[in-house]
């Protein structure tokens, strides 16, 4: 084979893969709103996002399975503990993991932040 | 093309007459000690994490020093350094290749300046949480904006040298995957108000870049490296560098898919992530094939044994860790159980350790002692570094993995709590401790035989 050949073996190749690549991602996007209920995606969950990232949770916890693996993933736990359990776990972790192994350092979330968080974890529960 | 396949040069090092053709590389110099200094820090920090997995750390330090933002220095440690080790690669043998002097060294200075000062901000700035908090991009949109600058610049630098001088296939992949790996990180940047279309997005970066757009100037980088030092032909060298890196793409970025199984997106991204991550490991071992069996069939000797090893290290500690060890939970039937594990800690390290942390001190062996005045062709730190550091890296794989296969089984099979798993894991996090500690020895001792011991003794070979 030549040099030539390999060329266009690159080329096509990445075309055709690009090709499939972005055809899916044009559909994800068509598909997105549905699969998330985006309808319940208020400005709420979206000042929890930004309260979820200023506070760096993603850097402990999972969420969807990614991030890291430091403490319990979180998609679901608005399932699990509730809104309560949220907001005494945010805003007070040193009582809640008293006796735990590992503990949750307390970020100083303030009760708005706490109350956006739940919003944005009921929402990603229902994903 | 048959007139230059004619013409055979197999005597060796007729690849690698001179030391440094061109002044200009020197500049490389400067990126390379950088990164390596920013590697020892990056483990340091690492260390802090194991102990974090594997001692309960108290309340007031957790209040002050919380994992997440160490996690975040330790991860942005990485990628910056390796990004300062494949610029400096590109500054290197740009100039080679090209025939020519950089287009602007005083530019490529002013990057360098840009991107660490961007650096130090950054990791001040988590310090002090300022943070974007979406993990491997942490860094605020303020700064992105700098490291934005720092990369137009370098890839205008690397762009203007390049095209005015001469074209080979190497500097065309090396500055189509650089291109490439700057447009991804725009991806990375904005707000996204919906989390399933911010980690869609997050995954062009991350894959994209692991499995696409570095692969790309790992293989270019990794062709002129053979290129040099077996005497290979030009012809065949380059032909091997499109052939995997078809292979890479083609497989690589409808690969994405095995990113989005669970994240909300349509279920055809099952089918498609399955299909082409699985086939990912092809080119992988097409670069294995490439690197042993090439110089073989072509009859040249080896004389730079350093560079050598650490490139069959390359060429291995790829396959291993993401040909292998990516293949074995990239499958949805498999990942559903793994993902987000310790599994996914495990394949992490040993991947970016055997791909690219190798890739970068491959290249860093080849051009370090030569800017510092000798060929070096075989040196005992060299060595050490070597095995410490992959060894120490396999030990960290094993203890991550069968604490990741623990924590499946605890958690995915039998149904328990996150916490009861990492009870049974946290032994293996002391063993992983231990390993951290001899890869920290591993990565000083390579980085006092690279810059600080005694120059290189030249062994000259004509
Ligand atoms: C040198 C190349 C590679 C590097 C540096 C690398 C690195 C990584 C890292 C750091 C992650 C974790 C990201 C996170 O969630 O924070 C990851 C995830 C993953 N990688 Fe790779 N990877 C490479 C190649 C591959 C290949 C070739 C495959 C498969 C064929 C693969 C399969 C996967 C899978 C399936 C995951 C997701 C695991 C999960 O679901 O939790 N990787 N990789
Ligand atoms: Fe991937």
């Amino acid at each position: 084979m030549s040099k030539r050949t390999a060329f266009w073996i690159f080329v096509i190749g990445t075309t055709s893969s690009l090709a499939l690549f972005l055809f899916l991602t044009w559909d994800t996007h068509r598909q997105v709103n549905a699969l998330t209920h985006a309808d319940k995606l208020d400005e709420q969950v979206v000042a929890g996002k930004h309260v979820w990232e200023k506070k760096n949770c993603n850097n402990c916890h999972t969420i969807l399975g990614f991030g890291v693996y430091y403490a319990p993933d979180l998609t679901n736990v608005y399932q699990r503990i509730g809104a309560d359990g949220i907001i005494a776990a945010v805003q007070h972790p040193e009582d809640l993991y008293a006796d735990s192994f590992r503990k949750m350092p307390n970020l100083g979330v303030t009760d708005q932040e706490a109350a956006d968080l739940v919003a944005f974890l009921e929402w990603t529960s229902n994903i | 093309m048959a007139v230059s396949e004619a013409v055979i040069t197999n005597a060796g090092d007729s690849n690698d007459r001179e030391l440094v053709p061109y002044r200009s590389q020197a500049v490389a110099y400067w990126y390379f000690i950088i990164a390596l200094a920013l590697f020892v820090l990056q483990i340091a920090v690492g260390l802090w994490l194991a102990i974090s997995y594997a001692f309960t750390i108290p309340q007031g330090i957790v209040d002050v020093l919380p994992f997440g933002m160490t996690r975040a220095m330790h991860t942005n440690l990485l990628v910056l350094w390796l990004l300062l080790g494949f610029m400096g690669g590109a500054y290197y043998l740009v100039p080679e290749e090209s025939e020519r002097e950089i287009y602007s060294v005083k530019l490529a200075y002013l990057q360098l300046l840009i991107l660490v000062g961007t650096g130090v901000a950054a990791l001040v700035g988590f310090a002090f949480g300022w943070t974007q908090g979406r993990p491997i991009l942490e860094i605020p949109t303020l700064l992105d904006f700098f490291i934005v600058a720092g990369a137009l610049i370098f890839l205008f630098n690397i762009g203007m040298t390049v095209l005015k001088g001469r074209k080979t296939a190497i500097t065309g992949m090396l500055l189509g995957g650089l291109v490439f790996l700057a447009l991804l990180y725009l991806f990375g940047m904005p707000f996204y108000r919906n989390l399933t279309i911010d980690w869609f997005y997050w995954w062009w970066v991350v894959h994209l870049w692991v499995e696409g757009a570095w692969e790309l100037v790992t293989a270019a980088i990794l062709a002129f490296v053979l290129y040099k030092v077996t005497g290979v032909r030009r012809q065949v060298v380059e032909k091997y560098l499109y052939l995997e890196t078809a292979l890479f793409l083609f497989t690589g970025i409808a690969g994405t898919g095995h990113h989005y199984y669970w994240l909300g997106a349509p279920r055809a991204w099952l089918w498609v992530g399955g299909i082409f991550s699985a086939m990912e490991v092809l080119p992988i071992i097409a670069m294995v094939v490439d690197t042993f069996l090439t110089h073989r069939r072509e009859g040249t000797k080896i004389k730079n044994k350093v560079v050598w090893t650490f490139a069959v290290g390359t060429a291995i500690g790829h396959l291993i860790g993401a040909g292998a060890w990516g293949f074995v939970h990239t499958l949805p039937q498999i990942n559903y159980y793994t993902h987000g594990s310790q599994v996914t800690a495990s394949h992490g390290h040993v991947a970016f350790f055997g791909a690219y942390v190798l890739l970068n001190l491959t290249m860093f062996w080849y051009a370090v002692p030569r800017l510092r005045g000798s060929r070096l062709y075989s040196g005992t730190g060299a060595y050490w570094g070597f095995w410490i550091m992959g060894l120490s890296v396999i030990g960290l794989g094993v203890c991550f993995g069968i604490a990741g296969v623990l924590q499946t089984y605890i958690e995915r099979v039998m149904g328990l709590g996150f916490m009861t798993a990492q009870a049974q894991m946290q032994f293996w996090f002391k063993v992983a401790l231990f390993f951290g500690a001899s890869l920290l020895i591993g990565s000083l001792v390579t980085f006092w035989s690279m810059f600080l011991g005694k120059g290189p003794k030249t062994k000259t070979a004509g």
